[in-house]
C-alpha cells in the first residue's frame, strides 16, 4: 500500500543549499531539514555556523543564495507572519535590563496574535521568576527561563533555541530539558536546539545535525548515528589493517590508537580481535572536527 | 507594532520625565510672559510704543524673540535625545529579538518613526495649547503667528530626527552620537543650500559695506528676515519636513533590506 500525503513526514524547517558569505566565514551550501514533532539537535563547536544558520532560518540576516523554508513556506520578503508560530530562545537574553515580566507581557501581547497572558504569568510562577523585578537583576539561569516563558506563551509550534543551556549549572540545564520534553509531548511541536553541550542533546534529541566550519558534516537520526559509530581500540601497528572507508578519525595514544568508525557492525565483523566501544556524540563530534581540520591542512 | 512602540516609550522613560518638566517649565515661562505683557516690563514697552515713544531695539528684540525660543523647547525635548532608543536597543542586543518577532523590518522601523513623531506631536499640541492661552491673554503676537513659529520649529526638529534615524540605521549601534552630529550638519547644509542666493546676497552686501559702498546694518537685518517668513509661511518648512521624513523612511527601509540587525 502506498503512502498517503498525510502519512508523509512534514518538515517544519528546510534548508536547501544555503550560502552566507561574511568574507572571513562562509556558510557553505547548508542543507538539512527538521521533521515535525521531532527534537533536532544542532551540534557544532563555537564558530561553526550554528548562530548564522539560526539567524537565516528566522530571516534575521539575509542569505546570499539557497532556500530556507519554515512550515513549508519560503522565508524572506513579507513572510514575517511565519514567526507567529515560532518561539525563540537566544544565548543572550535580548530584553532591556530595566524591563520587568509585566513590561515584557505588555510588549508581547501587543505583538503576538496568540499571546496568552495567563500562560505567561503561569510560566513565570512555575520558573520562580518575579514579575515585578527588572530582568537586568536576574541570574543567567533566570534570564534563560524568562526567554523560555516568552517563547512558550504564544502557543508556538516550533521552538528555535541557540545555545540555551550554555553557561548554566547542571541542575538548571536538567530543569530546562524537562521543560523542552513537556513542550514536545504534543505531536505537532518541534524543537531545533543548537548546542555544543552534546550530553544535553543525547538526552532529548531525536535528530542530529552536525555542522563544522560552515558545512554540514553529519546528519540523521541520533540513535542511528550512535549505533553506527564506534571507537575501535587497537595497537598502532594494527592501524593499517583498518579499512580507510570505515575511518572517521584516528587518535594515537602512547601504547595504541583509537579509531572512530562509521560502521560499527562492519568493524565488529572485520576486526573481531579488536575492542569496539560505543561512541558518545561528543566523541563523534571531536573526531569529525579533527578529521575535517586534517583534510583542510 | 504597538508592542514595539510601548517598548520604545519604556526606553524613553527618563526622557519623558524631562519632557513633562519642560512642558511645566514652558507653561510657567508663558504665564510670566503673559503677566509681564499685562502688568510688567513688556507692558511698559508696549505702552511706550503706543505712546509713540521710542522703545530701544533691544527691548523690541526681547519681545519678538522670547516666545519662539521657549516654544521650540517642547518639541526639541520631545525628540531631542531619541537616539537613546537606538543606544538602549544596542546595549540590550534587542535587534535579534526584534528580528525574531512576527513583524517585518519596515514595520519595526515604522514603529520607531511613530514613537518619535508621536512624541513630537504631543509637544506640538502642548505648544498650541500654550500659544492659544498666550495669544488670548497677551496681545503682542497673534495666534496665527505663534502657530507659524511652532510649526516651523517643530518641522526643523522633525527633519533633524528623520536624519538622525536614517544615520542610526546606516551607521549601526554604538554610533548614535555620530548620527546626531551628522544630522545637524545635514540640516545646516540643507538650510545653506536652500537659502544659497540669500547668503550670497548678504555676503556681497557685507563686502560692499566693508568697501563703504552700502550700509552694513541692512545686510545683517536680512539674516533674520527668515523668521518673519516662518511666521507667515510655516507650510514651507512643514512640507520640507514631510518630504524629509518620507525620504528618510524610504531610504532607511532600503538600507534595512540589505543590512539587518539594527532595528
Amino acid at each position: 500500500m502506498g503512502k498517503t500525503e498525510s502519512d508523509e513526514t512534514k518538515n517544519v524547517i528546510e534548508l536547501q543549499d544555503v550560502v552566507k558569505d561574511y568574507g572571513d566565514f562562509r556558510l557553505d551550501r547548508v542543507s538539512f531539514s527538521v521533521p515535525e514533532g521531532s527534537v533536532c539537535g544542532f551540534i557544532g563547536q563555537n564558530g561553526a555556523g550554528k548562530t548564522t544558520t539560526i539567524n537565516l532560518i528566522l530571516d534575521i540576516i539575509a542569505r546570499d543564495s539557497g532556500e530556507v523554508r519554515l512550515f513549508g513556506e519560503n522565508v524572506g520578503g513579507d513572510k514575517a507572519y511565519l514567526r507567529e508560530d515560532v518561539g525563540v530562545v537566544f544565548d543572550e537574553m535580548g530584553f532591556h535590563d530595566f524591563m520587568t515580566g509585566k513590561d515584557i507581557n505588555l510588549m508581547m501581547k501587543n505583538i503576538y496574535k496568540n499571546w496568552d497572558e495567563a500562560a505567561f504569568f503561569d510560566y513565570l510562577k512555575r520558573f520562580s521568576l518575579p514579575s515585578r523585578k527588572a530582568c537586568g537583576n536576574f541570574s543567567r539561569g533566570m534570564r534563560m527561563k524568562l526567554q523560555i516563558a516568552v517563547a512558550l506563551s504564544h502557543h508556538a509550534k516550533l521552538l528555535v533555541m541557540d545555545e540555551p543551556t550554555s553557561g548554566l549549572d547542571p541542575i538548571v540545564r536538567n530543569e530546562m530539558i524537562e521543560i523542552f520534553r513537556d513542550f514536545v509531548v504534543e505531536e505537532d511541536h518541534t524543537i531545533l536546539l543548537s548546542s555544543h553541550i552534546t550530553s544535553d542533546l543525547e538526552k532529548i534529541a531525536d535528530e542530529v545535525v552536525f555542522i563544522d566550519g560552515g558545512r554540514i558534516v553529519l546528519q540523521g537520526n541520533k540513535d542511528e548515528i550512535l549505533e553506527k559509530h564506534g571507537l575501535l581500540k587497537c595497537k598502532k601497528a594494527d592501524l593499517s589493517k583498518v579499512s580507510t572507508s570505515l575511518i572517521v578519525g584516528v587518535e594515537e595514544e602512547t601504547y595504541g590508537a583509537t579509531v572512530c568508525v562509521n560502521d560499527r557492525k562492519a568493524a565488529e565483523k572485520l576486526y573481531p580481535d579488536m575492542v569496539l566501544e560505543p561512541a558518545a556524540l561528543e566523541e563523534i563530534m571531536i573526531y569529525y572536527v579533527n578529521a575535517g581540520r586534517a583534510k583542510s591542512h | 507594532m504597538k508592542g514595539l512602540i510601548l517598548k520604545d516609550i519604556m526606553c524613553l522613560k527618563k526622557q519623558l520625565m524631562i519632557f513633562a518638566y519642560c512642558i511645566v517649565g514652558v507653561m510657567v515661562v508663558a504665564a510670566m510672559y503673559v503677566l509681564s505683557c499685562r502688568f510688567g516690563n513688556l507692558a511698559a514697552v508696549g505702552e511706550k510704543i503706543i505712546e509713540g515713544a521710542q522703545a530701544s531695539p533691544l527691548e523690541v528684540d526681547y519681545m519678538a524673540t522670547i516666545p519662539p525660543i521657549f516654544f521650540l523647547l517642547i518639541p526639541l525635548v520631545a525628540v531631542g535625545d531619541m537616539t537613546n532608543v537606538f543606544a538602549a536597543d544596542g546595549k540590550a542586543s534587542f535587534a535579534r529579538v526584534a528580528g525574531s518577532l512576527p513583524l517585518s523590518a519596515p514595520k519595526r522601523l515604522l514603529a520607531r518613526y511613530l514613537t518619535i513623531f508621536a512624541l513630537a506631536g504631543i509637544g506640538i499640541l502642548a505648544d498650541i495649547l500654550v500659544a492659544g492661552v498666550m495669544s488670548a491673554l497677551a496681545d503682542i503676537l497673534t495666534f496665527g503667528a505663534l502657530l507659524g513659529i511652532i510649526f516651523s520649529g517643530a518641522s526643523v526638529v522633525a527633519m533633524y530626527s528623520a536624519f538622525a534615524i536614517l544615520y542610526c540605521i546606516l551607521l549601526g549601534h554604538g554610533k548614535e552620537s555620530v548620527a546626531q552630529v551628522l544630522s545637524l550638519l545635514t540640516l545646516g547644509a540643507l538650510y545653506l543650500l536652500l537659502r544659497w542666493e540669500k547668503w550670497k546676497e548678504i555676503a556681497l552686501s557685507i563686502a560692499a559695506s566693508d568697501r563703504g559702498e552700502t550700509e552694513g546694518e541692512m545686510s545683517i537685518e536680512r539674516l533674520w528676515d527668515f523668521l518673519e517668513t516662518l511666521e507667515h509661511r510655516a507650510y514651507i518648512p512643514v512640507l520640507c519636513a514631510l518630504v524629509v521624513i518620507c525620504a528618510s523612511y524610504g531610504l532607511a527601509v532600503l538600507i534595512l533590506r540589505r543590512k539587518r540587525g539594527v532595528i
